[in-house]
């Protein structure tokens, strides 16, 4: 006699649980939409769909489950939350290897880069109008608009960047001076932004 | 007889039931409680540039060469190192008595979105370097670059040989991108238009930032919740959960023209390892690194794999080095109990065998 799994038990009823429910839902489906030619026969409205039938099959079998455990154990085990527990996890493990497998594909990221491509074709002409559109109101009420915000901060930490940098050229001063080890200093202040190339004009004629 | 074997039988049963309904009135209550504090090791700001910080934390100090440790930029905060007492990096290594700084590299908003990966290498890491030796007094130091830290780090360390660095840790940074897993992937050129990205939404918003990280682990959320309920009557796990969580929950943006340079010289053209990343008109050579070298990474650690951490052993020009492959992921390494019995004592001990 093999000895008793929970384990495999608790596998064995989910999917027998699971292909129940499917069956309840398509039996539920099937009366809410009639058969061809019943209009025919009878005019009276189809019975209300019962979903509880999608549920039922898996607390009775719920049940079963924890009563075949008590006749597998002679009590219910207090371990059969942690086995249940390993069950799902290791479902949860192998759906993630297979979503993870799936998603590594080309496939995968062709369809995400399409979706991005899509998502900002809708977003950038929004993005401009709702830009626009705040400005110009905060502008009647003679407010500062967002972007002039952004811009006086961006002169700010421009502004910071220089004085950092004056006092990088006093701490080397001081170090020629003073000869003691020290860290590299930054360089010497650029522009913060990567160097883009010349916006495409078309040449027309 | 049968009445004892009966009450044998429903008595587990009910104590199952039982600790269910105090999991449901623990999550009950967990969705009124307060934020746990999280980040609370003491710490003094020692310099400050626009939204970074470098931060020197409170110890006995009895190793005084100082170790900087350098995190991610953008992507989430860095209450991850100094989660809660008794599960904090920060406050471990602090109490094996390093000198310990940690650059914050801030929340950036719109008018920083012109902030670049050369700015970040050349000219924000030299100063913070330097104040780690003005404030600590010393003429070295050791350097440990978390996730993206690393390369940031590590290309700094390599512009600047004669910088005094006695030793440096990579923990979980991706070097090689051509094993970058699925991030490699899906920031493959053919498929992602960087430029596009960034000349449309200017930053890259928080909500895309974590709606990336999802993605890459679509059951996390369920398995962490599903563990969370089988663990709601463990006061010390939900205190931890809830400290991890309120870290999770906490997404920072990308400013643009960092994330357009990140993109493309490192995930698109994996120029550290191909050696032609410049940086601030200079090439950054990664074996011009001579310093002792420790990698550290995850097994499974899906937003760094372990081959493309592991490599920087293989371009560096260091003769001291060691590889460390741990169980977990990402996150494993740097919070939770295992990092605290496996990974952050070799850490600690292989550091202090080279800063003695």
């Amino acid at each position: 006699m093999t000895p008793p799994n929970p384990v495999q038990d608790a596998f064995d009823l989910w999917k027998k649980s699971l292909e129940d429910g499917t069956q309840a839902w398509l039996s539920a489906l099937g009366q809410s939409v009639p058969a061809p030619g019943a209009e025919a026969r009878s005019t009276a409205p189809p019975p209300p769909v019962d979903f509880s039938q999608f549920w039922r099959p898996i607390l009775s079998q719920g049940m079963e489950l924890w009563q075949k455990a008590a006749q597998a154990q002679g009590a219910v085990s207090p371990d059969f939350a942690q086995q249940w527990k390993g069950f799902l996890d290791q479902w949860i493990d192998v759906w993630s290897k297979a979503l993870a497998q799936a998603m590594g594909t080309e496939a995968f990221a062709q369809a995400l880069g399409r979706y991005l491509d899509q998502t900002l074709s809708v977003q950038a002409p929004v993005r401009k109008v709702v830009e626009q559109q705040t400005d110009a109101a905060v502008r009647a009420l003679g407010l500062p608009s967002r972007s002039q915000v952004v811009s006086l901060a961006s002169q700010v930490v421009g502004l910071e960047e220089r004085i950092e940098g004056l006092e990088d050229r006093l701490d080397e001063i001081r170090s020629l001076l003073t000869e003691r080890p020290r860290a590299p200093s930054a360089e010497p202040a650029r522009p913060t932004k990567t160097p883009r190339p010349p916006a495409r004009t078309e040449k027309k004629g | 007889m049968e009445t004892i074997r009966e009450a044998a039988a429903i008595n587990p049963l009910a104590s199952e039931w039982a600790r269910t309904l105090s999991r449901a009135f623990r999550a009950l209550e967990l969705t009124q409680a307060p934020d746990p504090q999280i980040g609370l090791t003491p710490k003094d700001v020692v310099y400050r540039r626009n939204k970074a910080r470098l931060y020197r934390y409170h110890s006995s100090r009895t190793r005084p060469v100082p170790v900087l440790f350098v995190p991610n930029l953008g992507i989430s905060r860095p209450t991850i190192f100094d989660l809660q007492p008794g599960s904090s990096f920060v406050e471990y290594m602090c109490g094996q008595g390093y000198d310990f700084y940690l650059l914050d590299w801030g929340v950036y908003g719109e008018e920083d979105n012109g902030l670049t990966v050369d700015e970040c290498v050349t000219r924000l890491l030299p100063r913070v370097a330097r104040k780690v030796l003005e404030t600590s007094g010393q003429d070295s130091l050791a350097v440990i670059g978390y996730c993206m830290g690393a390369p940031l780090s590590i290309s700094f360390v390599a512009l600047n040989p004669e910088l005094p660095v006695r030793a440096y840790v990579n923990m979980a940074g991706p070097i090689d991108f051509s094993k970058a897993g699925l991030f490699a992937r899906w920031l493959d050129k053919r498929f992602y238009d960087v430029d596009r990205v960034v000349d449309t939404m200017g930053a890259i918003p928080a909500e895309w930032v974590k709606l990336g990280f999802k993605l890459l682990r679509p059951t996390m959320d369920v398995s962490t919740a599903l563990n969370l309920w089988w663990n709601l009557d463990k006061p010390r796990y939900v205190e931890s959960y809830r400290a991890l969580s309120r870290w999770a929950n906490e997404y920072v943006p990308f400013p643009g023209e960092f994330f357009r340079q990140w993109v493309r010289d490192f995930y698109q053209e994996n120029r550290l390892v191909r050696k032609t990343l410049t940086l601030g008109g200079r090439r950054v050579d990664l074996g011009q690194v001579r310093c002792p070298v420790f990698v550290v990474a995850g097994l499974e650690d899906y937003i760094a794999p372990a081959p493309c951490v592991q490599a920087l052993l293989d371009h560096v020009g260091s003769r001291d080095t060691q590889y460390l492959e741990l169980p977990g992921g990402h996150i494993s390494l740097i919070a939770g109990r295992s990092a605290s019995v496996h990974c952050w004592p070799r850490i600690s001990e292989w550091l202090g065998a080279r800063l003695a």
